[in-house]
């Protein structure tokens, strides 16, 4: 069920991996796993194409890098567009989770009271 | 690290599916082979390692199904933005060389079927046609957003976009034919000279453009074809 919520949302939940600093693919799926504790477990090759389209519209910045291994890797990292669009969409996002928490809350209150 | 055999199969197989943008095929193909070995290097319970990288990483026809709406309106943007570039260009070379034509007083031969009337009338029209399709073209194709999956709406839109090509293309190409043919009487009735190759090299360069929007186009429709029979299976198990 994340999978499919998960997957409304790619856009946000790839800027949002990204955003304390650049990173490869890898590192960002790692990130976004560790950071929602594991609940969001996509495969793993849907990030690439969310990857190159931000990069397209001008959200996400990318280059060839050597890495310790000595293998180049494609590092990504937050435009200033980007950064804005992030803080945008996470400004939407606590607007809706308060109104949802509302709501929830308010439909959970009602069913405790029996009787009524 | 060499990738094992399993994942050069993988990565063969994902680079077959992406084979409508090569370009971007040859990039992804990099990209996923440092995504699958550091996958593998930092498994610690699955055996084989490689295998379960692989099917974490996901079925290779479903990724190049992500890449299709974007590597289309990239190509679309492309060929859009080529199509204006071939219409400054050759506005430039057919005001030149009808500017030379002048100086050098090489007139069109008047007897000839009429096409000293109708030539000229073809390739002004057809040029302004061009002219205002690719504007208004240009301006809908960079108006476009890209979608995350290629759903009927955004179908329709770059089908619109290839079309929009196709009419801009249509009468430029028409026109410059007919420019060449002109150019070509011109030639047959002026006096042999070395000032003829000046002309005689803005036609050749017309003609180049003039080629090289047909291959764009090609491309273009190409790709779409290849993005089509991606999405056929899917399609038809709807």
């Amino acid at each position: 069920m994340e999978g499919e919520m998960l997957k409304g949302h790619l856009d946000m939940t790839v800027l949002a991996g990204l955003a304390d600093g650049p990173a490869h693919g890898y590192a960002v799926i790692q990130e976004i796993r560790r950071r929602s504790g594991g609940a969001f477990d996509l495969p793993e090759g849907t990030i690439y194409p969310v990857l190159h389209r931000l990069e397209q519209g001008g959200l996400l910045n990318s280059r060839w890098t050597a890495g310790e291994s000595g293998r180049q890797r494609r590092v990504y990292s937050l435009t200033r567009s980007g950064r804005r669009a992030l803080a945008d969409q996470r400004a939407v996002w606590q607007r809706f989770t308060d109104a949802i928490g509302g709501l929830l809350g308010k439909i959970s209150h009602a069913t405790v009271r029996p009787g009524h | 690290m060499q990738p094992s055999v399993l994942v050069t199969r993988y990565l063969d197989q994902l680079t077959r599916e992406l084979s409508f943008d090569p370009e971007l095929s040859r990039r992804v193909r990099r990209e996923v082979e440092d995504h699958l070995l550091d996958a593998i290097g930092d498994d610690g319970g699955h055996d084989p390692k490689d295998a379960a990288a692989i099917a974490r990483f996901g079925d290779p026809k479903e990724i190049a199904r992500q890449y299709a709406p974007l590597s289309l309106l990239q190509q679309a943007r492309r060929v859009g933005g080529i199509l204006i570039l071939a219409i400054a260009a050759i506005l430039v070379l057919m005001k030149g060389r009808g500017a030379l034509y002048e100086l050098l007083q090489w007139r069109l031969p008047a007897d000839w079927l009429g096409i000293s009337i109708i030539g000229p009338a073809i390739d002004r029209y057809g040029f302004m046609v061009a002219l205002v399709v690719g504007i208004l073209g240009w301006v809908y194709i960079g108006s476009r957003r890209v979608s995350a999956t290629l759903h009927g709406g955004y179908e329709l839109q770059l089908n619109f976009c290839l079309l929009l090509s196709v009419a801009t293309a249509s009468p430029l190409i028409g026109s410059v034919i007919t420019d060449s043919i002109l150019s070509g009487l011109r030639f047959s009735v002026a006096p042999t000279s070395a000032a003829a190759l000046i002309p005689l090299m803005s036609v050749m360069m017309e003609v180049g453009v003039a080629s090289l929007i047909i291959v764009q186009l090609r491309k273009a429709v190409q790709r779409k074809a290849l993005v089509s029979s991606l999405f056929a299976d899917k399609n038809a198990d709807r």
